[in-house]
Parts: structure tokens; C-alpha cells; sequence
């Protein structure tokens, strides 16, 4: 018991506030922005997405992989609820990415019959592909548990689809499959109300 | 007999510049990973693995030559607030650090970037777990009451406020050193640590670590400190910069055919 607790102590102190101020960030993306991220990517359609070149883009993304009959329809279902309630500009503007946990397995054949079997429109949806790496280290900074299961094929791995800020932020994580959409789609709908580029209302000069 | 003098002047002077780490051939096999008892053997592939931890005058190398890894500029994603948090700066190491000592407060990024330009890479948990098992005598120590308790004893100490020399642990029976007793360690797959069973739906961040040992069967005490081992790394996320936690570095043992890599 006392070695749990000091375990558990251990475990709290990365966390815990830091004594030192926070030193500034030296790139031009807001510290714990995903696009920090070097990978490329295979989409559905063959074409490569250059995950560092994302910047601006507000995504919604999950983890799966295509011959998983467990969690992972349910996720993309999930992630078409978002998408309905999204609304004709901010749904536009989103692109919604599901990633495969299994590279080894999904290339852009496996990826494109998954579009086809959930009619994911090319337009506003990637499904992609990687290597082991690329994936393994956007799981862990997104703090996706998973593994591959002793039989080889599956995998197991948390329930999570996160929100992205235009600047690659994780605004929100939906990670209790009750929950619902209506959090993801306010903290986009938020992400975007406050993004750096969006022309402001306000100072309006010329019509004065 | 002048000869041999020689040799051990030259020798502590490359200990004073601190020696490169030699790696050691593990020739991997079928093992039963800790708390996975009734599972099936997994099998573990021939590869090589550092005899030591990195240290803290190999990383400082490493910040020296890669700035956008020094603790003043590391993006908050890849290390948290508690990188490097030990060092007297971006650049210097202060007097409680020394230089030979394994490198802690690094985080999982840090460490696989530090390794990428050497050719090398974390060991899985696989890999770390299998040669974990070795005492100074036998390859797989597991059964030996006196090896558990040992590992148990130092579970139990707590951290002193400076860590002993990476190299300074006595060698285990491949050879490697600090496996127990100096810092825990990174591997490459932490995050499949708890997640064997069934998928863990529920998302829930403190779930994997206590509710998922009040599951494992506490009874069976020589597994204790493998289930502290799973639970501190279940508990990790790959920014978190830890006191005493390091790293060392694996690769695939050379193979004689060569094998394309996709």
C-alpha cells in the first residue's frame, strides 16, 4: 500500500504545477499543436498528405483500423454525428481524418473500400495510412492506448475522437462513446469563431 | 607490467571523457510477459540492446547539436513542463547532476529523438522485459525469491537525490547493467502495456492504472513489482518528463540477408 502510494506520487508530479515560469515556444505553432508532428500519410483517394502542412485546417480525428468489428464503425458513426451537426460552413471547412493503427494491413485499397462502405465523402473525409512509427507517435500524443491482440489481427485500443483547432490544438476529446457529439461540435464551432484568420466583424472601416 | 600501467592510465582517461555505450547480442526467444501468465508465450527476436542508460552528458551532446531540444525551446507536445528540469540550464548540468548519471525528466520524444540519429531505437516492452528477467547468473531469474525481492527492496527506496553512475550497477547475465536498482525506462510501446485484455472503451485516464490492478490477482506477491512496472507505465503519456525515469537504446540484431524495410 505504501509503495502504491508512493507510485502514485511519482506518477503525479509531471503534472503537478512546475516551479520553473514556462519557457516560450520557438515555432510558429502554439505549443502542443499536433502539426508539430513530422509524417506523411496515405489517403484513401492515393494521394499524400503532408501532416505538417496541415496547419490551418481543423480537423476531427480517430484512430482505427479497416477490419476491426469491434469500436471502430461505431467511431466513424460517431464521427458523422459530428459532422450533421457541424453545419454547412464549419463542416466545409473540417476535415475529418480516421487513422489506421495497422499499416501493415491497410493500404489505399483497404482504406478505399472503408470510404465506400461508410459513403465518406473524399471532399471533407481521409482515411489514412502510414508507417508504424508515424502512427505510433500520433497515438501517444493524443494518448491513445493500443495494442495488438495475441491473435494477431486486432488491436486494442481507447475509445477517442479529438477535436483539432486550426492551429492543431486538441480543443476537445470525446472519449466516453455516451457522450455524444454536441461537445466536439461546440469546441469546433468555438476553434473557429476564434481562429487568427478569420476576418473579424468588428473593425468595419469601410462601411463607416 | 609497464604495459598494463599504461592501459589503465588510458582507460580512466576515456572513463573521465565517459566511454561510448557498447551494446550486447540478446538472443531473444519465447518468454511469458509478467501478469500474463495464462496468456501464450510471446516470442522476442534476436536484437542488441545498450549495456547502460544514456546519460546525462550524452544528451547534453545531443541539446548541444539539436537546439529545438533544449529546455528553453522544446514544443510543449513532445516535453512537458518537467524536461530537463534537474539541469542548472539549457546547456550546463549543475553540480547535482552528474555527467555519467543516466539522463531522467527526459520524455518518450525526447529519448526517440536522441536515438534516431544513432541508428538505434527504444526497446519494446518485449524486449526490455525479457532481458529484465536476467540476474547476474541466470538468464531468467523470475523464480529466484532473493532476484524478486532485490527488485522489490529498490521499488521500495526512495529516489536518492543523486543518481549513481549508469555503468555502476553490477552486469546482469548478458552483460547489460542498471535493468533494476538506477532509473525505470522508456520503451518504445509503452502504451500497450495494460491494454492486452480487451479494449479499454472507457477512456477514462486514471482507470488503466488502479482500477486495472485491483483486476490482476494482488495475491500472487512475487508478481508485485511486475505490476508496478505495467501500472507506472500505463500511467505515462509520451510528453511526461519523470525524475526517474531514463532510457537506453535497442536495435534489430544484424541479420546476414537484408531485409527491405517498406
Amino acid at each position: 500500500m505504501k509503495l502504491i502510494f508512493a507510485l502514485s506520487i511519482a506518477i503525479a508530479l509531471p503534472s503537478s504545477a512546475a516551479d520553473h515560469p514556462a519557457p516560450p515556444a520557438k515555432t510558429d505553432l502554439p505549443d502542443g499543436s499536433l502539426y508539430a508532428l513530422q509524417a506523411d500519410w496515405k489517403s484513401q483517394t492515393g494521394d499524400t498528405i503532408h501532416w505538417q502542412q496541415s496547419k490551418g485546417t481543423p480537423r476531427i480525428v480517430a484512430l482505427g483500423y479497416t477490419t476491426c468489428k469491434g469500436i471502430c464503425p461505431r467511431v466513424i458513426a460517431d464521427m458523422q454525428r459530428i459532422e450533421k451537426q457541424l453545419g454547412k460552413e464549419a463542416k466545409e471547412a473540417t476535415v475529418f481524418t480516421f487513422l489506421s493503427l495497422d499499416p501493415e494491413t491497410d493500404k489505399v485499397p483497404e482504406l478505399k473500400v472503408l470510404a465506400a462502405n461508410h459513403k465518406l465523402d473524399p471532399a471533407n473525409w481521409q482515411i489514412l495510412t502510414g508507417t508504424e512509427d508515424g502512427v505510433l507517435e500520433l497515438a501517444v500524443a493524443l494518448g491513445i492506448q493500443y495494442s495488438r491482440l495475441p491473435n494477431g489481427i486486432d488491436y486494442s485500443h481507447s475509445y477517442l475522437i479529438a477535436t483539432l483547432a486550426p492551429d492543431g490544438t486538441v480543443v476537445h476529446k470525446w472519449t466516453i462513446p455516451s457522450e455524444g457529439p454536441e461537445p466536439s461540435v461546440a469546441a469546433l464551432h468555438k476553434a473557429l469563431a476564434n481562429r487568427e484568420d478569420k476576418p473579424q466583424p468588428q473593425p468595419a472601416k469601410n462601411a463607416e | 607490467m609497464i604495459r598494463r600501467l599504461l592501459i589503465s592510465i588510458l582507460l580512466a582517461a576515456t572513463q573521465l571523457a565517459g566511454e561510448p555505450v557498447a551494446m550486447v547480442d540478446i538472443p531473444g526467444g519465447s518468454y511469458l510477459r509478467p501478469l500474463e501468465r495464462d496468456a501464450k508465450p510471446r516470442t522476442v527476436a534476436p536484437f542488441q540492446l545498450d549495456t547502460r542508460c544514456v546519460t546525462n552528458a550524452e544528451f547534453l551532446e545531443f541539446v548541444k547539436a539539436h537546439p529545438c531540444w533544449q529546455r528553453s525551446r522544446v514544443n510543449r507536445l513532445f516535453a512537458d513542463q518537467r524536461y530537463l528540469y534537474h539541469w542548472k540550464s539549457d546547456l550546463e548540468l549543475g553540480p547535482l547532476v552528474p555527467p555519467e548519471a543516466p539522463v531522467t525528466h527526459v520524455s518518450w520524444f525526447a529519448a526517440r529523438a536522441f536515438l534516431k540519429p544513432t541508428g538505434k531505437r527504444l526497446p519494446t516492452v518485449d524486449e526490455w522485459e525479457f532481458v529484465a528477467r536476467a540476474s547476474a547468473t541466470s538468464a531468467d531469474a523470475t523464480s529466484d525469491p532473493e532476484f524478486r525481492r532485490t527488485i522489490l527492496d529498490w521499488y521500495g527506496r526512495p529516489n536518492p537525490d543523486v543518481i549513481p553512475n549508469a555503468d555502476s550497477p553490477a552486469p546482469n547475465f548478458y552483460g547489460v547493467r542498471g535493468m533494476h536498482g538506477l532509473v525505470w525506462e522508456w520503451t518504445r510501446d509503452f502504451v500497450s502495456a495494460m491494454a492486452t485484455g480487451e479494449s479499454r472503451a472507457d477512456g477514462s485516464p486514471d482507470s488503466g492504472l488502479f482500477c486495472g490492478g485491483a483486476g490482476l490477482n494482488t495475491n500472487q506477491a512475487t508478481e508485485y513489482a511486475d505490476f508496478m512496472r505495467f501500472a507506472f507505465r500505463s500511467s505515462l503519456k509520451g510528453s511526461f518528463c519523470v525524475a526517474n525515469l531514463g532510457f537506453r537504446g535497442a536495435k534489430a540484431a544484424p541479420s546476414p540477408k537484408l531485409i527491405p524495410t517498406p
